[in-house]
């Protein structure tokens, strides 16, 4: 048995060009004190299963006044009380106002340079819907897709459009998913719509994820001109972020719910990165010496 | 005394490191991508470490193999693993009895696995094991015995099959 083990172990070797790519990060490093560096794909952090949700709270009242005509008609205001509005991790977005994903959130950015020079990532989509009178809920995106993952069978979308399932996409981490690594699903949507009381259960995550693989050629040759290894965070912040702020300008993400009327609101969720301190998005008690400048995801009302 | 000033010397170290930290980190997480992920985010940590001075080569490896089990940890607890080839479609040429060990190590926990090769195939003592580690001896001396024990158990049940 031993001689199995060790004949087994001796065939696991690692390929010349991660050799050489390994070889390549000494000129990635620079001698100046820089903010922890991760070359690792992805900022990890443990979190509870559940996606946070976030809830961009809109409220739509729709007030209609009507005149007084000279036929002696009443005038009075027609005012309806559905109401919609969206948050993160349970503060309102806004036009104006910032709110940013938590520490553990931001942590769980993935991103991966694919071998043509392209690039895969993924982030966490923390957004709820709270209301009243609204049916459903509905989440498209324009480029990329929702990555939902449910216990196999119990699934939160009640109908959606499906992404073409032959892309390299990022998937959650069975361990992390469930301690039943087995009775998991995952699917990509380009659009999902869920019931409005039943949006979440407690082991459902939600994901934006994106490739390159369906990007235009011109966006490509744009993605390629930054130059820009995007396993390494901390390195060079303004980088980093103009990098992400690229990768996320395009995904036109909108949400629009259906009230028991029939009657529909949307409203345009804009993504964009911003540099901050680790204290700024995280309610954890963080030492001085460890709280450096990262690159967080930041939600707005367009 | 070792310090990582000069590309040559950081060259010389990939050479003769890379395929042990890959090891470790396929032995911990059992999938080729992630574990050489790992092996770059350890050679960014040592990059980080140019001031630090090693004893030796020996010294060196020893914190090699400690970040890199520490990074397997960090993996694991991820919430994202890439959607690319299992431990099946690896393309090592194993003979069957080499893949019916592995398959059957995969089912250890990882502190299991980690003690069992550091000290079968790099050849460590418990003792220095334990000092890798930053265990106590008695832990590691358990662990060997344990993981050792939990293997034998595996096969016999796999041969009751």
């Amino acid at each position: 048995m031993k001689n199995d083990y060790k004949n087994a172990l001796d065939k696991i070797k690692l390929r010349e060009s991660e050799k050489d790519k390994a070889k390549a990060l000494f000129y990635k490093v620079k001698d100046e004190k820089k903010p922890e560096m991760k070359a690792v794909r992805r900022l990890f952090k443990p979190i509870a299963a559940i996606a946070a949700s976030v809830a961009i709270i809109l409220t739509a009242n729709i007030v209609i006044p009507m005149l007084q005509n000279n036929f002696g008609i009443t005038s009075g205001n027609i005012v309806s009380d559905n109401s919609f509005s969206l948050t993160v991790c349970a503060k309102e977005i806004t036009k104006t106002e910032k709110v940013f994903s938590d520490k553990y959130q931001s942590a769980s950015d993935t991103a991966w340079d694919t071998e043509d020079g392209g690039v895969v990532f993924g982030f966490v989509f923390p957004v709820e819907c709270k209301g009243k009178n609204i049916d459903t809920i509905t989440y498209k995106i324009k480029e990329g897709a929702f990555m939902i993952s449910n216990p196999k069978g119990k699934t939160v979308v009640i109908d959606g459009e499906k992404m073409k399932n032959n892309l390299i996409l990022p998937e959650r981490s069975k361990e992390n998913l469930s301690k039943d690594i087995f009775t998991y699903e995952l699917e990509y949507y380009n659009s999902f719509t869920v019931k409005y009381n039943n949006q979440l259960n407690d082991k459902t995550c939600i994901d934006v994820v994106d490739t390159s693989d369906i990007w235009s050629e011109k966006k490509l040759s744009q993605y390629k001109k930054f130059g820009w290894d995007i396993g390494i965070h901390g390195y060079d912040l303004k980088k980093e972020k103009e990098v992400w702020d690229f990768l996320t300008k395009d995904l036109g993400i909108s949400c629009t719910v259906t009230y028991k009327d029939g009657s529909t609101e949307t409203k345009n969720i804009v993504i964009s990165n911003e540099i901050v301190k680790l204290s700024e998005v995280c309610n954890d008690n963080i030492p001085k010496e460890k709280d450096h400048e990262t690159v967080a995801k930041c939600f707005r009302i367009q | 005394m070792l310090y990582i000033k000069t590309e040559k010397e950081y060259i010389k170290i990939v050479e003769m490191f890379s395929d042990m930290i890959f090891r470790i980190a396929y032995q911990n997480l059992f999938h080729t991508n992630d574990a050489e992920d790992v092996v770059q985010d350890v050679f960014l940590k040592l990059l980080q470490q140019k001031d630090k001075c090693f004893n030796d080569y020996e010294h060196l490896k020893s914190w090699l193999i400690r970040v890199t089990i520490n990074q397997c940890l960090d993996y694991k607890k991820s919430f994202f693993r890439k959607n690319t080839v299992p431990l099946e479609d690896f393309e090592i040429p194993y003979e069957q009895e080499e893949r019916e060990i592995l398959e059957k190590l995969y089912q250890l926990p990882e502190d299991y696995r980690n003690v069992l090769y550091l000290h079968y195939y790099e050849g460590y003592t418990i003792k220095e094991i334990a000092k890798i580690l930053g265990k106590k001896q008695n832990t590691i001396n358990s662990k060997l015995t344990r993981g050792r024990n939990r293997l034998k158990r595996i096969m016999e049940v796999e041969n009751e099959k």
